[in-house]
């Protein structure tokens, strides 16, 4: 899995968190190390959907926090990949 | 790098950077720099730029783009030297009318001088198109060095004689010099095809103007280089535009 948008998600499902604590959060769950970049370029498309939002605070880092929606959409796109992982385990535990 | 990657940063396009800016100042003063992170710094500024033109303004860019690495392209090209001399031909056999003779006359004169083993025989001898020869069969480079060569006839009027025929003969090449000595051979070699053609028995052939020497490179093809190096980029911005459109409409919906 290396969507941005999905591992900011899945990042934020487990608590708000800003920009540097994403990254390293990211880098230790999936392997990931986001760039600067990727990972402002995914926070920018997921506050558009309305699947984050900004959490008020005092510190230039900002943090973010993931919606009822964006847990939603979380949710299904989890859903699917379960299937296409069980499946693919299926497979090769067939072949 | 910390520095290259915040000048980098400023290139977001600026109502991002009202947004976003202090808090993306922030991490990127916190992340160990690297050069990953300045590339994708970089291409994020660029991807997210692009979002916020319109097609007219993609395509612009693509045009200017493209124009820029065209000029490039056609600066970086060797120069060339364009060796110049001037034939006439006076047809001898007044049976023949002039306009029947001098175009058979002149096809033969042709055929002389474009044959695959005269060329490769002046290629070997003039050691020409080395650096061809080494990444190129001997065929190209022989149809390489038939596009090099022209011969135009002159309109007859412009020769003064109206019965005879003037040429210019031109030979293009990286080296001056070379280029006047392979013009003068092939000078030779058309007058010796027209000698031993039946039609020209009693011609006349003279040389008023000897190959030159070339002393500046010829004007280079950089005009043309440009415009297609403009049409390209306008091709790739327009189909980028469109795509980007598209991936934008899909995305709404």
């Amino acid at each position: 899995m290396s969507d941005p948008t999905l591992l900011v998600l899945s990042s934020l499902a487990g608590g708000d968190k800003h920009g540097y604590a994403l990254m390293e959060d990211i880098e230790h769950f999936a392997g990931v190390r986001l760039g600067p970049g990727t990972l402002y370029g995914a926070i920018t498309r997921l506050e558009e959907r309305g699947w984050i939002r900004p959490v008020n605070s005092k510190d230039r880092r900002q943090p973010y926090t993931i919606t009822g929606a964006g847990r939603e959409h979380l949710h299904d796109q989890l859903a699917n990949l379960g299937r296409v992982v069980r499946a693919g385990m299926r497979r090769l535990e067939n072949a | 790098m910390k520095s290259l990657i915040r000048f980098l940063a400023r290139l977001y396009p600026s109502d991002w950077r009202k947004r976003y800016g202090a808090e993306f100042d922030a991490l990127l003063e916190e992340a160990a720099p690297s050069a990953g992170g300045a590339f994708d710094v970089l291409w994020s500024a660029l991807r997210m730029q692009m979002t916020t033109w319109n097609l007219g303004g993609i395509a612009l860019a693509g045009s200017v783009a493209g124009v820029l690495v065209a000029a490039a392209v056609s600066f970086a090209l060797p120069p060339h030297y364009l060796s110049q001399a001037i034939l006439m031909v006076t047809p001898g056999d007044e049976s023949v009318p002039a306009n029947e003779s001098v175009p058979r006359v002149v096809e033969g004169m042709e055929q002389n001088l474009y044959s695959r083993d005269y060329l490769a025989s002046v290629i070997h001898e003039h050691n020409l198109f080395w650096r061809e020869r080494l990444r190129m069969p001997l065929d190209d480079v022989i149809a390489k060095m038939r596009k090099d060569i022209s011969v135009v006839p002159l309109p007859r009027a412009s020769s003064g004689n109206r019965d005879s025929v003037t040429f210019v003969i031109q030979f293009d090449y990286s080296d001056p010099c070379v280029a006047q000595q392979v013009n003068e051979e092939l000078t030779s070699r058309l007058i010796e095809g027209g000698l031993n053609s039946k039609l020209a028995t009693h011609s006349t052939f003279w040389v008023p103007e000897p190959p030159s020497l070339p002393l500046k490179p010829a004007a280079s093809n950089r005009a043309r280089i440009t415009a297609m190096g403009l049409f390209a980029g306008l091709l790739v911005g327009v189909t980028f535009a469109i795509l980007l459109r598209s991936r934008r409409s899909t995305t709404a919906s």
